[in-house]
């Protein structure tokens, strides 16, 4: 089933204001606060659920696309099974599957947008517009226009982590007597036991969105993390969790444990050399949330590849590799290439 | 609530960038300020001032780039009038053995070549007697006793070897009205040059380095031409652009990549984030001592004089008769 609101001035759809706890009318500027859409929607769907609970979209190939309806146009929305929110192709209205989000299926916790989108073409432009080496094509205006707003589904997990280490540590020291040099080299062996409280590291849980720049687009501001509603997603594009959580503790257990061992060696220090031989890493899972994160995404095709940029929807950190201009490479190469022969041309005639 | 942290990395990153930058901008301004037709106007900068010698006005000589000076300057030295015999101009005296037969004739040549172009006498005297003297009277002693020179003045730069002494001396001597082949300051310059060689025993590498810095510094300072002098001494090497070349492409193709790079950003956040302030905890921590092993290492020395003998050697100027020079210990 669809989820929509609908503004109670003019019916157009409603959408999540950047950066605010309101939804507003892109038409007639009217706005409603989340509290009260999500209110509304809980009592319309209460009196609906009956009627329509055999309209809900059916899944005949058992592929994971499933057909749903646009509440305004009635167009046809084709999703894959992950697709939590999107926008009508055809009348541009903001549409959340809520059966994928409710339930036991509902995130706790969610991080809504701080950076609007008019903020965020700003940022893509100036970054895309930096260094002498990306095509101009890049930071076109209709290149821009299609960036997607995006909340990327995340398993948050808090652990209670110990790490116990022995090591073997030596301190060498040199003193000349006479004719000689003695080196002294103490040798030691150091244990510690530590501990450290880890909270809310964060996984995705998007097949779709690579793992690595998904972690290079942290930290999000916690300060900012509210339970979740639906208005939320109004206006934005979302997926719902691909995975289970089990299936991402491993990676955040990994991370937890790359922590606290660097934290644990750096208590190790005054020597000259610090070797390992034994450790044990132990995370207790403390709590588990389901969430949503914001980002910004422009993608865009150049020379037969496709070329991804994300901005953290929160706090403006942009990842990605912006293409290289092959030509403009190039005379960068010739330049630096003359400019350093003529240098070494010229410390040899000074100085050789 | 949580600690935000600015990676270091990505702030790294962005001053390395912005550095980069500066260098290349830098790199092509010299490139094109410096390179080839305009070293002379830079070479303006410098600390050393002296007397143009026989053009009877005052130059700027700057350093280091005298070895630039013979480039810009035109002949000013009267080399028609020399013999064209250089016999005259170069000695040997290796009293103490210090070089081989080969060595000796090499270094004869060298002494004769340079001499020549520098329209003075250049030798090397070798002693390992006691010759009761200080070095330098020593070296005025010599050059006088042998009558070294040509036409009316007598000029010379004698390098002596003291093995009894353990010492080393520059002294020029000069009996023109003209002024020195050597300001104070490059006879410093030459015994600072000779000193390693003089302390790891390399007598044959001094005395090349000492023709060698004779020729850099009393010839130009004469304002002479080295591209006029043909045929008495093998040709300076010049700057060999295809290693510079290569060098270049190297650095060019480091300059691109690390741009390229650069541009991408960030690198992954450090986990110790999520922890609040204060969690970590050492819960137990123990450093027990084991043992110390002990390895021994004989130093090695050069010779006998340690580091105190050497040092004090200046190379100063005035005293009577036209000439000056500086011993040192080795
Ligand atoms: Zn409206
Ligand atoms: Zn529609």
């Amino acid at each position: 089933m669809i989820q929509s609101y609908k503004c109670p001035g003019c019916s157009a759809s409603l959408q999540y204001k950047e950066g605010t706890d309101v939804l507003h009318c892109p038409y007639c500027g009217r706005t409603v606060s989340i509290d009260e859409a999500a209110r509304k929607a809980k009592e319309d769907t209460d009196r609906e659920d009956e009627e329509r609970r055999d309209t809900e979209a059916s899944d005949p190939d058992g592929d994971g696309v499933q057909q749903f309806h646009c509440e305004s146009c009635g167009g046809e929305l084709v999703t894959d099974r992950f697709t939590a929110a999107t926008i009508c192709p055809f009348c541009g209205s903001p549409s959340i599957i809520k059966s994928r989000l409710s339930g036991n299926r509902k995130p706790q916790v969610l991080i809504p947008f701080g950076i609007s989108k008019e903020e965020a073409k700003g940022i893509f432009r100036k970054w895309t517009k930096s260094g002498f080496l990306t095509p101009r094509a890049f930071s076109s205006v209709s290149t821009l226009d299609s960036i997607k707003g995006i909340y990327v589904p995340y398993w948050l997990f808090s652990f209670h982590s110990t790490a116990s280490l022995v090591a073997s540590a030596t301190r060498v020291r040199t003193e000349i007597r006479g004719k000689y040099e003695y080196t002294y080299t103490d040798h030691f062996r150091l244990s510690r036991e530590t501990e450290n409280d880890y909270r809310r590291i964060p996984a995705d849980a998007s097949e779709e969105m690579p793992d690595d720049i998904m972690e290079r687009l942290e930290p999000f501001d916690y300060t900012k993390l509210t339970s979740f509603e639906l208005p939320y997603l109004s206006g934005f594009l979302a997926e719902c969790s691909n995975f289970d959580p089990e299936a991402l503790q491993p990676r955040v257990e990994e991370r937890a444990s790359k922590a606290i061992y660097g934290e644990t060696m750096s208590t190790m220090n005054g020597y000259s050399s610090v070797t390992v031989t034994q450790s044990r890493i132990d995370h207790q899972k403390s709590a588990q949330e389901y969430a949503m994160f914001p980002l910004w995404l422009l993608q865009y095709r150049y020379r037969g590849k496709n070329w991804q940029l994300f901005l953290n929807g929160e706090t403006g950190r942009k990842i990605g590799n912006l293409p290289v201009d092959k030509i403009k490479a190039a005379i960068l190469f010739l330049l630096s290439s003359a400019a350093a022969t003529g240098i070494a041309g010229l410390v040899w005639h000074m100085f050789i | 609530m949580y600690r935000r942290v600015d990676r270091g990395l990505s702030l790294y990153g962005r001053c390395l960038r912005r550095a980069l930058t500066a260098v290349l901008v830098l790199t092509a301004f010299l490139a094109v300020l410096l390179y080839p037709g305009t070293r002379a106007s830079a070479a303006v900068s410098g600390e050393c001032v002296r007397a143009g010698a026989q053009t009877g006005k005052d130059q700027s000589i700057a350093f280091p780039a005298a070895l630039a000076r013979p480039h810009f300057m035109d002949e000013l030295h009267d080399l028609s009038s020399r013999p064209e015999s250089n016999e005259s101009f170069g000695f040997m005296d290796d009293g103490a053995e210090l070089f081989s037969e080969e060595e000796e004739a090499e270094l004869l040549n060298l002494a004769r070549s340079r001499g020549w172009q520098i329209g003075a006498v250049l030798g090397v005297v070798t002693v390992s007697y006691d010759t009761e003297m200080k070095g330098t009277s020593f070296a005025r002693e010599y050059l006088l006793e042998h009558g070294y020179g040509y036409g009316d003045g007598a000029e010379g730069i004698v390098f002596l070897i003291d093995m009894y002494q353990r010492q080393y001396t520059v002294y020029e001597y000069n009996r023109n009205a003209s002024g020195y082949l050597l300001t104070d300051y490059e006879g410093d310059l030459i015994l600072d040059a000779l000193e390693s060689h003089m302390r790891s025993a390399d007598y044959a590498e001094a005395a090349r380095e000492f023709f060698k810095d004779c020729l850099m510094y009393a010839y130009t300072s004469l304002g002479g031409n080295y591209e006029s002098s043909q045929g008495l001494h093998e040709q300076e090497p010049s700057v060999n652009w295809l290693i510079c070349g290569l060098i270049g492409l190297v650095a060019g193709a480091l300059i691109t990549g690390l741009m390229i790079l650069l541009r991408n950003n960030d690198g992954k956040t450090d986990t110790t984030v999520y922890a609040p302030k204060g969690a970590f905890r050492i819960i137990s921590q123990d450093d027990r001592y084991i043992r110390t092993t002990v390895t021994k290492r004989k130093i090695e020395t050069s010779s006998g004089g340690s580091g105190g003998g050497g040092g004090g050697g200046g190379f100063s100027g005035g005293g009577s008769g036209g000439g000056h020079g500086g011993s040192r210990g080795f």
